[in-house]
């Protein structure tokens, strides 16, 4: 009994001590997390840290890099290796946790870290082939000598720094995560790829469509609410270009039944709406006489930024801009004579077929039995066995939906997936080339390896030419071939020949003298081939509108233009709405709100407010009132079409004016709720958020006070908006402006984690440290240097 | 004196052994001073308490400092608490396991003399 007494005290601290070091469910192991030597404490950057550095790293020759006071580094190699290798090890040492979970993620990893609760989102990556894609891509990649010596010096880069770390130097997000940072492999970079395909072509309509078309449109209504190109658009090549002598015709269409017909949806369809602008102005309508060029991605806005600004030469490149922290390269930016910038290219190119099973080995093609080729992924899962999914390749692709993964809404054959991210294609030397392109003859070289996904690329360059040409692989479809979920055993349904990228829609130095796009459609009924696509119009009409009276524009013109938060939508509809209330002799403090408004979506305007929440329950209650039986919330006509209904056709809408008086009226009552709660303020109610990848609360930016809106220019939604801003004069040396929502540290616990947000709320910018060939850093611009010489670390 | 230098030794070793070894050694160190230099058992709780507590304060203080709070200031709002309180919680804590091992040590140690003397 003494004894127990005495050994209690030991017992005690083993076990608080065992407990403490342990992980309990999803929370870290608390000892570990709070240690002052390794636990966060670690990761608690002196404010005042001298970046300076001496590094012995296993490469070719001297590496100098010299980092800006916002640590913009900029690195400056003698070879392609070494200059890659840098890269590699400065994206690690900044944002290593970020590149690590994001290619995790691309993957379908997820429940190595998670456990059991990820892996059905591990299922869905892997079964839409994101793993299969990745390693088709990666295969072209490593075949050209110039993108595998990027790649390959990139992983070894990235590597030397994993090597170098202790644990306690990991990220923060390992430590309370309680994972580990692990050897890159050159897959990662092909999967990061893939991952930004997924999320910029990912989302298509196709299955949304095809349940209306099976139970409640004719074709004629299915082109009447959601048309292929929508009247009074302003294509991303200006109407009128002359478009080349095709070498192909488009095919027939086939007969019999094509698509496949859809019982009633389940859930939501995927919300679609990522968008982008970019425009140039060629120099007659600039005050400098040279061109200018600008580009702002929207993409989801997180911390730590997809985003990491960097300039990178060595012989026979010297560039500045935007790099993906996961692959070489820039990837939006500027070099001594040339500038580019993408949107997203919303042409559809990616169909789903529907697969005639025979049994689980076999299906049915064009009258015979063919035989699925079967691919098993194994899936980890943290604390559990291994998950094994084998997932069913047919000539179309991979079946992502089945009976053992169903699909979401309901349908019960199982879909194949035909996908153009799936094809072997080098994206990534297409990067390599506009690095380093000098005319617009070379930037044309260049982009022809870029395949998907399909993006929009403006160009402008010293001589004083713009350019934009809508690029990506593309199949020589028939009218609507692909537009709804296709019979997959019909040879007929098959993708055809691959429209050669040369033909693909392009324009330089218009007439117009200037050149935009904001993902509406591509182009005008010129054009030889056929193509659907989920295209936007309303940001683009903004953009033409004021580019088209702009003369003498200054960079300080392209800046306004950017952060412009006017509503064309507001400003077309608000008058007609106005006046059906009138009409009923309505007038309260809202209306009057509204009458006063200039249209523009404002961070303080409280008349935006107004007239978002009229809009939304006006819009959704106006479609619920057509197609009563539409599952709520789905796929439902574009804005801009409900708003040309609403204002030329309203022969198809019903009583139209009911539905504007109710949601107005339900409007009020949620307008004077909001009020009491939090005020009436846009920001507020808009509430731009930007999230930490983790979703941790304490890491992330709420509530910014901003304006804009996803149908202005400012694209500041929720979570969603400008990824990167950067505006580029042309001069003989191209001066660059630029920001982004972020910090180049991913380090919650640096003081350079959201070092700009505050500057990007505002719509300021920085001016962008970059050198010219031959030319030295200002005086007083370089901060910190490291010296990296060759040899064994 | 003698208590002045035996706080100062605990807390340097388990400093050191911290680097090299884990979190731990907050608690091994001062299990092993009470074991080698046959601390009371109320003495050797108070040495681990105070030695590992006044190296977490120092350790916490000055990477705080040189951080300008940045990352407690999250960390706390990670916890749920005041920043405060926060860093508070995160000294006792160690100073805790700290006296928990003194304790552990100095009961062996007896265990060990009562052995022998039976």
């Amino acid at each position: 009994m003494r004894i127990l007494r005495a050994i209690l005290p030991l017992m005690l601290t083993v076990i608080i001590v065992y407990w403490l070091n342990r992980p309990i469910g999803s929370n870290p192991a608390l000892g570990k997390l709070l240690d002052p030597v390794g636990g966060f404490w670690a990761n608690a950057e002196p404010a005042g840290k001298d970046f300076n550095n001496l590094l012995n790293l296993p490469l070719k020759g001297d590496v100098e890099v010299w980092f800006d006071d916002r640590m913009v580094p900029h690195i400056k190699a003698s070879g392609d290796y070494d200059l890659y290798f840098a890269q590699g090890y400065i994206h690690a040492y900044f944002r290593l946790w970020q590149m690590d979970l994001q290619t995790r993620a691309a993957g379908g990893r997820v429940s190595e870290l998670l456990g059991e609760k990820a892996v059905n989102f591990d299922r869905e990556q892997r079964r839409k082939g994101m793993v299969y894609g990745a390693e088709n891509s990666l295969r072209a990649m490593e075949r050209d000598p110039r993108t595998k010596t990027a790649l390959d010096g990139y992983r070894d880069g990235i590597n030397a720094y994993v090597s170098s770390l202790e644990e306690r130097d990991y990220p923060l997000e390992y430590k309370l995560m309680g994972f580990a940072p692990e050897k890159w492999e050159n897959i990662r970079t092909a999967l990061l790829l893939m991952y930004m395909a997924d999320d910029l072509t990912g989302k298509v309509q196709d299955i949304g469509l095809t349940y209306y078309l099976s139970n409640l449109l004719t074709p004629e209504e299915i082109d009447y609410y959601f048309p292929d190109k929508i009247e009074g658009s302003t294509p991303v090549i200006p109407a009128g270009t002359e478009f080349g002598e095709p070498t192909m015709s488009i095919p027939a269409v086939p007969p019999g039944e094509k698509w496949i017909k859809v019982p009633a949806l389940k859930t939501k369809a995927g919300e679609t709406g990522k968008g982008s602008n970019n425009w140039a102005l060629s120099g007659e309508r600039t005050a400098s006489g040279k061109p200018i060029l600008c580009n702002d991605p929207h993409l989801a806005l997180n911390l730590p930024s997809l985003w990491f600004e960097m300039q990178l030469s060595a012989p026979g490149v010297n560039v500045y801009g935007a790099t993906l922290p996961g692959a070489p390269g820039v990837v939006i930016g500027f070099n001594d004579r040339v500038s580019w910038g993408f949107t997203n290219n919303y042409r559809d190119v990616k169909d789903f077929y529907a697969i005639d099973k025979i049994d689980k080995d076999n299906y049915r093609f064009s009258g015979t039995a063919r035989k699925f080729r079967k691919r098993v992924e194994v899936i980890k899962v943290k604390g559990q066995p291994d998950v094994l999914d084998t997932v069913d390749y047919t000539l179309h692709g991979p079946v992502i939906y089945d009976d053992s993964f169903e699909e979401p809404n309901g349908i019960k054959q199982p879909l194949a997936l035909r996908w153009m991210a799936h094809m072997e294609s080098n994206e990534l030397l297409s990067l390599y080339l506009l690095n380093r392109a000098k005319s617009y003859n070379e930037f044309t070289q260049a982009i022809q390896y870029f395949l998907c996904p399909a993006q929009n690329f403006i160009y402008a360059d010293v001589e004083g030419n713009i350019a934009l040409w809508g690029q990506g692989q593309y199949v020589n479809k028939w009218k609507e071939q692909g537009k709804f979920v296709m019979q997959g055993y019909d040879s007929t349904t098959l993708w055809g020949a691959l429209i050669p990228v040369s033909e693909n829609p392009h324009v330089l130095n218009p007439q117009q003298g200037y050149l935009s796009s904001a993902n509406q459609n591509v182009c005008d009924g010129d054009y030889c081939y056929w193509f659907n696509g989920d295209f936007n119009e309303l940001r683009a009409w903004r953009i033409n509108e004021v580019l088209d009276t702009i003369h003498n524009a200054s960079v300080k013109d392209m800046f306004r233009l950017q952060n412009d938060e006017h509503s064309i939508l507001a400003r077309k509809l608000t008058p007609y709405l106005l006046n059906v209330l009138a009409a009923k002799n309505i007038d309260d403090k809202y209306m009057q709100l509204l009458q006063r408004w200039n249209y523009n979506y404002a961070a303080e305007s409280e008349a935006a407010t107004v007239f978002q929440v009229w809009w939304s329950i006006l819009y959704n209650s106006l479609w619920q009132e057509k197609f009563v039986s539409f599952p709520k919330g789905i796929m439902y006509p574009l804005p801009e079409r409900t708003m040309q209904l609403l204002l030329n056709d309203k022969s198809r809408l019903g009583n139209v004016e009911a539905v504007i008086i109710s949601s107005y009226k339900k409007a009020a009552d949620s307008l004077d709720k909001l009020r009491q709660q939090s005020g009436l303020e846009w920001y507020k109610v808009k509430n731009t958020s930007i999230t930490h990848l983790a979703k941790l609360k304490p890491f992330s930016i709420e509530g910014v006070q901003n304006g804009g809106w996803g149908n202005t220019v400012n694209a500041m939604k929720g979570n969603h908006g400008p990824s990167w801003r950067m505006v580029v004069e042309m001069n003989d040396t191209p001066v660059g402006y630029g920001v982004y929502p972020g910090g180049q540290s991913g380090n919650p616990g640096s003081k350079y984690y959201a070092t700009f947000i505050d500057k990007w709320v505002r719509g300021e910018y920085y001016k962008l440290s970059f050198v010219s060939s031959g030319g030295e850093p200002a005086k007083g611009a370089v901060k910190y240097r490291w010296q990296i010489k060759p040899g064994k670390k | 004196m003698r208590m002045l230098i035996t706080i100062i030794i605990t807390a340097l070793l388990a400093w050191l052994t911290t680097y090299v070894f884990a979190w731990w050694m907050v608690a091994v160190m001062p299990f092993l001073i009470a074991v080698i230099w046959q601390l009371k058992p109320g003495w050797s709780f108070l040495n681990g308490f105070i030695s590992i507590g006044l190296l977490w304060v120092y350790l916490i203080v000055k990477t705080d400092i040189a951080n300008e709070q940045i990352l407690s200031q999250r960390m706390s709002q990670l916890f749920g608490l005041g920043h405060t309180l926060f860093l508070g919680v995160n000294i006792v804590l160690g100073a805790l396991i700290g006296g928990l091992g003194g304790w552990s040590g100095a009961s062996m140690w007896k265990i060990y003399k009562r052995e022998q003397r039976t």
